[in-house]
């Protein structure tokens, strides 16, 4: 993928201390284009949309919403927590929008592995396939969160 | 084929390379003097260089018109009528502005360009709203995650405000944070403390005004702060009343009540506040002094978490039990002050009891 300008502004934006103190990068040495060919790659490989994986994220995520806080059994497969926090964070891609800087923490219940993102990483796997830098507090590797979902490959 | 995209390439790059020598000529070249900005029919008139973006020159000359995202364009807070010289509506305001609004010449004041003389109109408040030097006077922990912060006065040295609204701290530059931001808190101090002002902040994960006030600021340390602004302040009726809070909602209430108590106001007085576990309770010593003060006011804590060894108070969702201990909203005023998610939840379980929306007042954590 190329660097156009308007990657270049979101890349920008997603330094330490553009709109996210630690940023989006984490420790991943990759640049945007080569986290976004990554990112797509391992989804085609998993035979998962990045829209299939957000939306999984978004429906046990907010389901969770009726505990304040509290956790919240799932479908029975899930326990949801959900941490509803003051204020709201812009995409760091150029275009209108705003995010309640909402954490969700989702784990199976099945095989304990546990997960942890914002409303915002919903938004940017879901619009821009993007499941930012290794090391970021909010990545989650495709694979991770295809396994934590149980979301089946599509046909 | 490969002709074809290099051509294609070769246009992109050409535009590309157009609109960036645009946007520099327009900064650095483009002289556009000073215009004159016309405020509600001659209230104030500002001369200011052109060039810059309105919301960053009302700022400059202490005029605060509320804004989430520091002029982003991404928050829509900074709307405000321009009727002359505001230039064509702006492809970034389109998701922000109502087609109504746009009749009526509203506009995102981040994205309007300073070209020529103007006329616009903003609420009259807007002009009571000042900046303030202060010093931090004490930050103590409240519990994990939530600080109380204190603000000595310095210039000015008086604040005059309703309980129950906030204002908004800037935070400068520091570690990886290059751009000064500001960000709204509510005032947990009462009104008839005029010389320092106090925050209750909770730490929000990869916040830059969270981190910076947890692991930053000290006592002592000089900061800025706007305001008041904001609606949410007690109704001066005779009306019962049921306040509703979690986490840092608390902060508005305990102005309030501390400034009933200091008034003798006796409106019979629920609040209930939710949290997970005893981790997440405080102010309990201050809530029980206010009860002995104050016959008609009960504080009512409510657990939601399952493993809260020796509690013996209320349990369960907020909601229900606010739903249990209300039995009924005759003549009754709410207050409430928390996430999105739980004031959405309240505000339905007031209104199948029959208070109507009219009498429901919240601050929303958004």
């Amino acid at each position: 993928m190329k660097l156009t300008p308007e990657l270049q502004k979101a890349s920008d934006k997603m330094k330490p201390g553009g709109i996210a103190r630690e940023g989006f990068f984490g420790h991943d040495e990759r640049d945007l284009p080569t986290l976004l060919d990554d990112h797509h790659a391992a989804c085609r490989r998993l035979g998962v949309s990045w829209e299939a994986i957000a939306k999984e994220m978004r429906r046990v995520g907010r389901a969770g919403d009726e505990g304040f806080g509290a956790p919240v059994i799932v479908d029975d497969k899930w326990e949801v927590i959900v941490d509803e926090n003051r204020g709201k964070i812009p995409c760091p891609w150029p275009h209108p929008g705003v995010y309640q800087k909402t954490v969700y923490t989702v784990k199976n219940l099945r095989s304990g592995k546990s997960v942890r993102y914002s409303e915002l990483s919903i938004h940017m796997i879901y619009a821009h396939g993007f499941f930012q830098g290794a090391g970021s507090s909010f990545y989650n590797d495709p694979a991770v969160l295809v396994d934590v979902f149980e979301i089946q490959p599509e046909e | 084929m490969i002709e074809v995209l290099v051509s294609m390439g070769v246009v992109g790059v050409i535009g590309a390379v157009l609109a960036v020598a645009l946007e520099l000529a327009d900064r650095y070249i483009a002289n556009y003097g000073e215009a004159t900005i016309d405020i509600n029919d001659g209230a104030k008139e500002l001369t200011v260089e052109g060039g810059g973006n309105l919301l960053g020159a009302l700022v400059a000359e202490g005029i605060f018109v509320p804004s989430a995202c520091g002029g982003r364009g991404s928050c829509g807070y900074c709307k405000c009528r321009i009727t002359e010289g505001g230039g064509p509506f702006l492809p970034t305001e389109q998701s922000w502005i109502t087609t109504e609004e746009k009749s009526n010449d509203m506009r995102l004041s981040c994205q309007v360009k300073i070209r020529e003389d103007m006329r616009i109109y903003i609420p009259e408040e807007l002009f009571l709203i000042k900046e303030y030097q202060g010093m931090v006077s004490s930050i103590r922990d409240l519990t994990g995650d939530i600080k109380e912060v204190r603000i000595k006065l310095v210039e000015p040295a008086e604040i005059e405000f309703q309980t129950g609204q906030y204002m908004q701290l800037t935070v400068p530059e520091y570690g990886d944070v290059d751009e000064s931001v500001y960000r709204a808190y509510s005032l947990s101090s009462p009104e008839y403390e005029r010389n320092e002002v106090e925050f209750i902040i909770r730490y929000v994960p990869e916040g830059i005004c969270t981190t910076w006030v947890h692991q930053y600021l000290k006592v002592g340390d000089e900061v800025t702060i706007n305001g008041p602004h904001g609606d949410f302040y007690l109704r001066d009726t005779d009306a019962k009343i049921i306040m509703i809070a979690g986490g840092s909602g608390l902060a508005p209430f305990k102005g309030m009540l501390l400034n009933m108590a200091k008034q003798g106001i006796t409106r019979p007085t629920n609040f209930f506040f939710g949290a997970v576990n005893q981790d997440n309770l405080y102010y309990r010593d201050l809530m029980a002094e206010l009860e002995e003060k104050m016959p008609n006011f009960k504080f009512i804590p409510a657990l939601s978490g399952e493993d809260n060894p020796g509690w013996d108070g209320e349990t369960g969702l907020i909601t229900d039990v606010v739903d249990r201990l209300t039995p009924d909203v005759d003549n009754t005023e709410a207050y409430l002050c928390g996430s999105p998610g739980m004031i959405d939840a309240c505000i339905k379980v007031l209104t199948k009891k029959g208070l109507t929306e009219d009498k429901i007042y919240y601050d929303k954590f958004s």
